[in-house]
């Protein structure tokens, strides 16, 4: 026993947040190791050495069915440092090896949704504890189909890694792709949810996402029953939803809990926005400088007398404002909110105007790049906006050296991309390609949540929903 | 497959440019005057220089002639003299004083690869006087209600149908419609 309490000792390096206490029962030792900053101290004295102090020796040996406490294993001598660090207290009693659960309250609890905000529909969102996310989604679906597998992935952080699914909707091969992807990962730790996703992408080359990572718990309740898989990640408050397609990114929690009409609007809104953000500094600048005769005589008039005294070409014009706008949006974003607003009435409102009172920027500019940014940022996923960030850079180059066919060829190779894009093999630009024509009662257009009688079927071949079968 | 990527880029790095033009160096020109004596040509060219004032945008004009044996002479003459690069894309009024069709008819030669959808009028007076008329590009538009393009002049030719070329002129100090002409009527 005394063995076990030194080679812990050496192997956590006498850190002091490490205790190594030891009791005597009769002149029995008994030892208990833990950590204090994760264990806490009330529940040891009150429910551990309260209740050692009124043990006799003979009833050490059924220790287990004595003490309160309903998480205690049997461990071996080699996991003790791994409990320990998971918030249990380890006791060397009997020969015997106890780990029981003590862990101390280290979260901010269930707070409100900050980044998917939604106008109706459920507040809550998920924390850093991997029990509270896996409570919340429980509480959705009380289904004894909702399974879920443990991974510890990080050889230093062995962070707890939960695989959740329908048993009775998802396809087995799926959840065995997820699984035999994320055993593959050898790294240190991970710190965050984000850390698994290039991992779990099939092409990691390509600017738009394929997996969604979401802070809501409804969000991943509903996809888990589409027949997706979704990922829990200890110590991360968003979890991973997955396979995904190239629609997936355009709907939002709340078109679900809206009117169906009215949410059809909305999507064919984010798309005609899509459009714009990507399309429209390009299309500008094809039309001002290589294919004038596309607009009419007063328009380019009115073009060329706001353009008279700016000294750039139009193309440096445009990404210097790109690049001014993204200067911006990056420091807003690292700021508080106080410090933040200021910035952005600095930027937006006093920069802008005096840039067109200098004369270096013109206003249609100034409109063109703050309309073309602001349609950006009508979807949720930040990884689309940086996708779709990345693209209008890439078209309005294309459009700086061939015009309008610089931007057809760009149009072309972002539909060449899009169409042989796969998440977890799945086509990324399901159900348009290949066509399905259930799931485009769900796709821009919106049947109404109780009359879409079947799930996708690219996704489980379970495909009817609730009692439809 | 990259090598093929990369030459696709250079090529078009090399030669996509080529009709790059910014709005402030190209030079609108909404009316073209061309007036005939013998074998002597002159062109005039109305230019439209928009100008941002305060909160609201004016329209200014510049005109620019040359004289020379043909019109293809005096347009190279205008290129030279003008420094921006012409811009006939826009072009809305071409006004010519002769009693010519094959030189209405051959307009095709001069505005080569240009758009062919502007209005085709004839005058007996002098171009000058009436292509300087008005402060407004589009003032000859509104003084006659069944304009011909030269596009339609290229169809109404192909298809051996009549076309009716209006005709104005000055009046009074003021410019006025006069008549329709048909373009069969006028002597080469």
């Amino acid at each position: 026993m005394d063995k076990i309490v030194n080679k812990t000792k050496e192997i956590v390096g006498y850190s002091k947040d490490y205790i190594f206490k030891e009791i005597d029962i009769e002149n029995k030792k008994i030892y208990f190791m833990f950590s204090e900053v994760l264990c806490s101290g009330s529940d040891i004295n009150d429910f551990i050495l309260k209740k050692f102090s009124h043990i006799k020796k003979k009833d050490l040996k059924k220790i287990i069915n004595i003490l309160p406490d309903n998480n205690i294993k049997n461990i071996k001598e080699d996991e003790i440092v791994s409990y320990m660090n998971k918030g249990f207290i380890v006791c060397l009693v009997n020969n015997n090896i106890l780990a029981i659960e003590v862990k101390k309250i280290l979260e901010r609890g269930i707070t409100t949704i900050e980044s998917e905000l939604s106008i109706s529909g459920p507040k809550d969102s998920f924390s850093e504890n991997f029990n509270t996310n896996l409570g919340l989604i429980r509480r959705r679906i009380k289904s004894s189909n909702l399974w879920w597998d443990e991974i510890n992935i990080g050889k230093s952080s062995e962070t707890k890694v939960g695989i959740l699914y329908m048993n009775d909707i998802v396809e087995k091969d799926l959840v065995d792709k997820v699984k035999n992807r994320l055993s593959k990962i050898d790294i240190d730790a991970i710190i965050d949810s984000s850390y698994l996703k290039d991992i779990l992408e099939d092409n990691n080359d390509s600017f738009f996402p394929t997996i969604m990572s979401t802070e809501r718990p409804d969000k991943v309740s509903m996809a888990l029953l589409e027949g997706k898989v979704a990922i829990l990640i200890d110590m991360s408050s968003y979890a991973l939803i997955l396979p995904n397609f190239f629609i997936d990114f355009f709907h939002t929690v709340d078109d679900y809990y809206q009117k169906s009409i009215n949410t059809t609007f909305v999507r064919i809104i984010r798309l005609f926005a899509f459009f714009i953000a990507i399309f429209l500094p390009a299309a500008y600048i094809a039309v001002t400088t290589y294919n004038q005769d596309a607009i009419p005589l007063s328009l380019l008039l009115l073009l060329k007398a706001q353009r008279s005294f700016v000294p750039f070409p139009a193309v440096v014009e445009a990404l210097f404002m790109i690049i001014s706008f993204e200067i911006l949006r990056e420091s807003d974003l690292r700021m508080s909110s106080t410090t933040g607003s200021a910035i952005s009435i600095l930027g937006g409102l006093i920069l802008g105007d005096a840039a067109v009172s200098a004369g270096i920027m013109s206003p249609i500019m100034i409109i063109i790049i703050a309309l073309s940014s602001i349609a950006g940022f009508v979807f949720t996923s930040i990884e689309l906006v940086n996708a779709i960030r990345m693209y209008r850079i890439i078209f309005l180059i294309l459009s700086c050296i061939l015009g309008l066919y610089g931007i057809y060829l760009g149009a072309v190779y972002l539909l060449y991309k899009l169409i042989t894009l796969t998440s977890l093999n799945k086509p990324y630009l399901a159900p348009f390609s290949p066509f399905i024509k259930s799931e485009i009662k769900d796709s821009i257009y919106k049947e109404a949540n109780t009359t879409n009688k079947y799930r996708n079927p690219i996704l489980t071949k379970n495909k009817y929903r609730g009692r439809y079968k | 497959m990259k090598k093929i990527i990369y030459i696709i880029i250079f090529l078009c790095l090399v030669f996509g440019t080529n009709n790059y033009q910014e709005l402030n160096s190209i030079s609108i020109i909404t009316n073209i005057g061309i007036t005939k004596n013998k074998d002597n040509y002159n062109l005039i060219y109305q230019e439209i220089i928009p100008i941002r004032e305060d909160d609201s945008i004016k329209n200014k004009y510049k005109y620019y002639s040359s004289s020379g044996n043909s019109i293809e002479e005096c347009m190279k003459k205008l290129d030279d003299k003008i420094t921006k690069k012409i811009y006939l894309e826009h072009l809305e009024n071409v006004i010519i004083n002769t009693d010519s069709n094959k030189l209405i008819l051959n307009l095709n030669n001069v505005f080569d690869n240009e758009r062919d959808n502007f209005n085709i009028y004839i005058t007996d007076d002098k171009v000058k006087n009436i292509i300087k008329y008005g402060n407004n590009y589009k003032y000859i538009n509104n003084l006659v209600d069944k304009k011909i393009t030269y596009k339609k002049v290229k169809i109404n030719k192909y298809e051996n149908r009549k076309t009716m070329i209006p005709v104005i002129g000055m009046k009074s100090n003021n410019l006025v419609f006069i008549k329709y002409k048909n373009l069969g009527d006028i002597n080469d």
